[in-house]
């Protein structure tokens, strides 16, 4: 018998066992594919025989092929397949030919540009080849700056440094000049709201490269995605070839689906506890994902309490870096048996081979589950991943259905390059950066309407060399790359700035009477003064939280695409959308305590929206089966807004939706919209997938064994008519005829 | 129902149709290029300035024993007292001599290599990066200065003035837009203003007036290579070390009123000129731009008086 059928056979006999363990799924151990005969310089060949690397891997030989053909690539495979390998190899050999080449590394967070900067390091120290590499940011010094712009065949770098050094590229001439390659690793990071401010910063640096004419190779890797190929393509504009097909090995892996609901006495958090200790008292170095610092902080303390003698350490970001490194480094070296950690071991930080993954709460996307589980059984050994969701509706569904989770195929990375706002500001950043020329700016994108909105708004101004930006503040100093440019709240404790965050993140986060969060702190807000974009709080340790309800109403502005069905119609366009934040309910572990009402201005904002409207039968069918329509619609919009994440990737704050047994125009209407000024994208490529969307809901709300409703099927914790009426049967009459 | 245009237009200013000349106080001229327009306004001033000549500046530089590395004021004051007066005398003990060997052939060297030397013992603001004049000749050098819409480097110069020596007079010359599209003509012809010049001569020009027009150039891809090596004397650091006992503020304006006993009158703040030249865009009347194109004369002119005044200082 092997050790993890062994560890399960002992989970199954503890006190806490009662038959959690709902599925097991195994991934056979996956042998190598070896590329055939790639040659290589010298350099490198001494490098792979110092690692003892005979061979490379399949997915690599296709990219390093594809790279030196000058051909741009999408790399989507697995964590720890070796891509950053692939591409590092043609770069330096390209800049072995030329010694004047030049490469823009972009990194969405530091830790992974740390990374990649030892790797680098490290081989040039084995093959003594000639080149100069190093991170630039905001934490460069400026006489080092300088040096490596002139120095450097290789700059690591993130966005936001980009986003500010794009109006100096002059100073830039002779690395720009050289650029072969750009290189976006961990890609998938650049989606949502972040990804189409991304998006168009690319769109920017463009349009300088043309000034020095260069037109390197863009090299991307990512995470696997439903939609690579138009993810990479929006993200850039221009095409890839796709590699997705992984070549490297990898041990047998137990994907363990518990359900915390059989123990019902126990609550999820300590059942994670519970399986923690054996899992490390069977000498299993165990790696425990939690979704929050309380919750990481309270697992630990629990743990330590319960058995003194296996140290269980915490690990979050907040840690001091030395604090960090330390538990880093005994991690590697097998000195402790048990970590608690955020979403901040997640990527990109080196701390070895685990046994044992829990991820105990869904961390948000599929990718970010595989990231977690991709700690485990890096090398061949044997390896399990636990899984326990909390209770949600998603969370519940894949539990139920593993098959989405193993498939890795589901989830679409959104950017929307449509959202006005963040266009607005990135066209004025471009024009600070080189005059506006000719009506390619940005290459796909229609820039002509805004532009000329801007000139006559007197931002920008026309001349004999293009327009240019005539504002009076630095517009790489308004635009921040993590929003959409709209209204913001700056929260303040004691007169000082604890956060920015958007208007609509307010009206839900930061109403008074809210608990803020932060850094795991609470805070009480005191007021919000929407006019000054303010809002006031408070320290206070409390033991409760609250959360927020809203109903919500959309008016149809604009039809942009339609498309009809046997049953009922579906619909894609522009709405305009008024929520109205009625009151907060004040919960402690999961009881309402108490419910107060909250006196705010609507907030309105145009946005993007899908919406399906019903055929006229389908009403009198759920009557006359005795159902309440007005409830079955009302569960509807809750299940299908529930799932959407899976389908495109985003927050559940990233979605809105309201239902009308009777809209407007007499038809019985679901709408699922952005809740983003102007629309991220989200809803229209919902309209893309609907028909994958409605059919898992379908499944969803008719397999789910609650007696009238749950929040595993048809609640909604965010209702601002507090799930009232809520009819699940009638809910599954309606999905049923849209299948 | 038409509405009445005579009272809608009681709702505009009113813009002056053609531009009046005369309501700018120093003489000026319209330049039309593509288009667009800008004022170029000329003034001229008597040269009573004396620069340092070469012999004054060897003379300083072989008497200055820190250019030897290791050797701070303290200890040179210690080889004084010694006999040890100069350079020459510390190239007769051993363990001066090769590296004073070194530092006396960089004098008899380019240009480049002497303020390469210099910059290794010295900051800028030292009384021989200042002597550095001794190489120019006055046609050389020219005064420059920049009156802009917003302080960050991505927005518009409003007005360039240039001054420079030419037949025992100092010209100035300002460049105004009159529209912002007028920003890249004049930069494109200021290029050619400096195409003979060597040096420049600024106040604060370091860190602002030359990185900004630099950045201009390079965001209308205006070549300006030329001037990427000119070497910058920056009047603000020389009037810090050599007033350091006389002002507690160097501004401009304060150095001009506790130096050189001048005081301006009506002057406006740089931070007003975005003001008055929106005024300008609103009405069309030149009148408006008089105090930027003043403010910034005086400037030039202001610079002009202080190097007169650091020149008297440091080659008494």
């Amino acid at each position: 018998m092997d050790k993890i059928k062994k560890l399960i056979k002992k989970i199954k006999s503890e006190n806490y066992y009662k038959g959690q363990i709902l599925n097991i799924i195994k991934l056979e151990k996956k042998e190598p594919v070896f590329a055939d005969n790639l040659s290589f310089i010298p350099e490198i060949k001494k490098y792979l025989d110092y690692y003892e690397i005979k061979k490379l891997f399949s997915h690599q030989e296709i990219a390093i092929s594809e790279i030196r053909k000058g051909n741009n690539i999408i790399i989507a495979t697995p964590t720890a397949s070796g891509k950053t390998l692939a591409f590092d190899i043609p770069v330096l050999e390209e800049i072995k030919k030329n010694n004047k080449t030049t490469a823009l590394f972009i990194y969405p967070t530091k830790a992974l540009s740390n990374d990649q900067l030892n790797t680098l390091l490290n081989i040039k120290k084995i093959t003594s080849l000639d080149f100069e590499a190093d991170i630039y940011d905001g934490d460069t010094p400026s006489d080092k700056k300088k040096i490596l712009r002139e120095k450097a065949n290789i700059i690591i770098t993130n966005p936001y440094e980009l986003h500010q050094i794009l109006p100096y590229h002059w100073k830039w001439k002779k690395f720009l000049s050289n650029l072969k390659f750009l290189v976006l690793d961990e890609s998938h990071r650049y989606r949502g709201v972040f990804g189409s401010n991304i998006a168009l910063l690319l769109r920017r640096l463009k349009r300088i490269l043309k000034l020095y004419n260069s037109k390197p190779q863009f090299i991307i890797s990512t995470a696997s995605l439903a939609n690579p190929e138009e993810f990479s393509q929006k993200l850039t504009g221009e095409s890839f070839i796709l590699i997705d097909k992984s070549g490297a090995p990898s041990g047998k892996k137990y994907i363990i689906f518990w359900d915390s609901s059989f123990f019902p006495k126990k609550n999820v958090i300590t059942q994670t506890k519970d399986l923690l200790l054996t899992t490390t008292s069977e000498n299993f170095q165990t790696l425990c994902f939690t979704t929050s610092r309380k919750l990481s902080e309270l697992i630990r303390i629990w743990a330590n309490k319960e058995k003194k003698n296996i140290e269980i350490l915490s690990y979050r970001a907040g840690y001091l870096p030395e604090v960090r490194r330390d538990i880093e480094k005994k991690l590697k070296n097998n000195e402790i048996k048990g970590v608690v950690s955020t979403n901040a071991l997640e990527l990109g930080i080196d701390i070895g081979h685990l046994d044992i993954i829990i991820i105990s709460g869904y961390p948000g996307s599929i990718i970010s589950f595989w990231q977690q589980a991709g700690r485990a059984g890096r090398k061949m050994q044997e390896s399990a991943i636990f899984y326990l969701p909390y209770e949600d509706a998603l969370e519940k569904y894949l539990l139920k259905n593993p098959d989405i989770l193993i498939d890795m195929n589901f989830e679409n990375a959104i950017i929307s390059l449509d959202n006005q706002n963040i266009l607005t500001g990135h066209i004025l950043c471009a024009a600070s950066e080189s005059p506006l020329i000719d009506k390619n700016h940005f290459d796909d994108i229609d820039c002509e309407n805004i532009i000329n909105k801007l000139n006559e708004k007197g931002l920008l101004t026309k001349t004999s060399k293009g327009f240019i930006y005539s504002g009076s503040i630095r517009p790489q100093d308004i635009v921040t790359l993590d929003n959409t440019g709209g209204k913001s709240i700056k929260i303040k404790v004691d007169g000082k700035i604890l956060e920015k965050i958007s208007l609509n993140r307010a009206f839900n986060e930061a109403y008074p009477g809210a608990v803020f969060l932060n850094q795991g702190q609470t805070y009480i807000i005191k007021e919000l003064n929407v006019e000054e974009g303010v809002a006031y709080a408070k320290k206070e340790n409390v033991d409760y939280y609250t959360e927020v309800l809203k109903d919500e109403q959309v008016k149809i502005i604009e039809i942009i695409k339609n498309k009809e069905f046997k049953n009922y119609k579906l619909f894609f366009g522009k709405v305009s959308v008024t929520e109205i934040y009625k009151s907060y309910r004040i919960k402690k572990s999961g009881q309402v305590i108490s419910y107060e009402t909250l006196n705010l201005p609507p907030l309105k904002f145009i946005s993007e929206s899908v919406w399906v409207e019903l055929g006229d039968h389908i009403k009198g069918k759920t009557i006359k089966s005795g159902f309440d329509f007005d409830g079955a619609i009302h569960a509807t919009e809750h299940s299908l807004i529930a799932l959407s994440p899976i389908f495109a990737i985003c927050e559940p704050d990233d979605l809105g939706g309201v239902s009308y047994p009777v809209y407007e125009n007499g038809k019985s209407t679901i709408f699922i919209y952005d809740a983003f000024e102007g629309g991220i994208g989200i809803s229209k490529k919902l309209y893309e997938i609907f028909p994958l969307l409605k059919e898992k809901t379908y499944d969803l709300v008719k397999n789910c064994q609650c007696e009238n409703g749950c929040p595993y099927c048809v609640y909604s914790s965010k209702c601002g008519n507090n799930n009232n009426p809520i009819d699940k049967y009638g809910a599954v009459i309606i999905l049923d005829e849209l299948i | 129902m038409k509405l009445n245009d005579y009272i809608l237009n009681r709702f505009k200013v009113k813009k002056q149709d053609k531009k009046d000349i005369s309501q700018i106080n120093i003489p000026s001229e319209i330049i039309s290029k593509n288009s667009t327009e800008y004022l170029l306004s000329t003034s001229f001033y008597p040269d009573t300035i004396i620069l340092p000549d070469f012999e004054f500046f060897k003379n300083n530089f072989i008497n200055t024993l820190e250019l030897i590395y290791g050797i701070r004021e303290k200890k040179s004051i210690n080889l004084n007292k010694k006999g040890i007066m100069n350079l020459l005398d510390a190239g007769k003990i051993d363990c001066f001599k090769e590296e004073v060997e070194n530092i006396l052939f960089s004098l008899d060297s380019n240009f480049e290599n002497l303020k390469s030397r210099l910059e290794t013992r010295f900051s800028h603001s030292h009384k021989l990066f200042f002597m550095l004049l001794s190489y120019f000749k006055k046609e050389d050098l020219v005064f420059i200065d920049i009156e802009t819409k917003e302080l960050f480097f991505e927005s518009v110069i409003i007005t360039t003035g240039l001054g420079y020596f030419e037949n025992e007079k100092f010209i100035i010359k300002q460049f105004t837009i009159l529209n912002d599209a007028a920003e890249f003509e004049i930069l494109y012809d200021i290029v050619k203003y400096l195409k003979n010049k060597k040096a420049f001569i600024t106040f604060n020009g370091k860190t602002f007036d030359i990185p900004f027009i630099e950045n201009r150039l390079s965001y209308y891809s205006i070549d300006h290579k030329n001037f990427e090596h000119f070497f910058n004397f920056d009047l603000l650091h020389f009037s810090k070390r050599a007033f350091k006992n006389e002002s507690n503020s160097f501004s401009l304006k304060d150095i001009e009123k506790n130096i050189l006993n001048k005081k301006r009158k009506n002057d406006i703040s740089s931070e007003q000129v975005e003001i008055y030249y929106s005024n300008y865009l609103k009405t069309g009347n030149l009148k408006y731009l008089n105090p930027i194109i003043y403010h910034n004369n005086e400037d030039i002119k202001g610079m002009y008086f202080l190097l007169k005044k650091i020149c008297e200082k440091w080659t008494k």
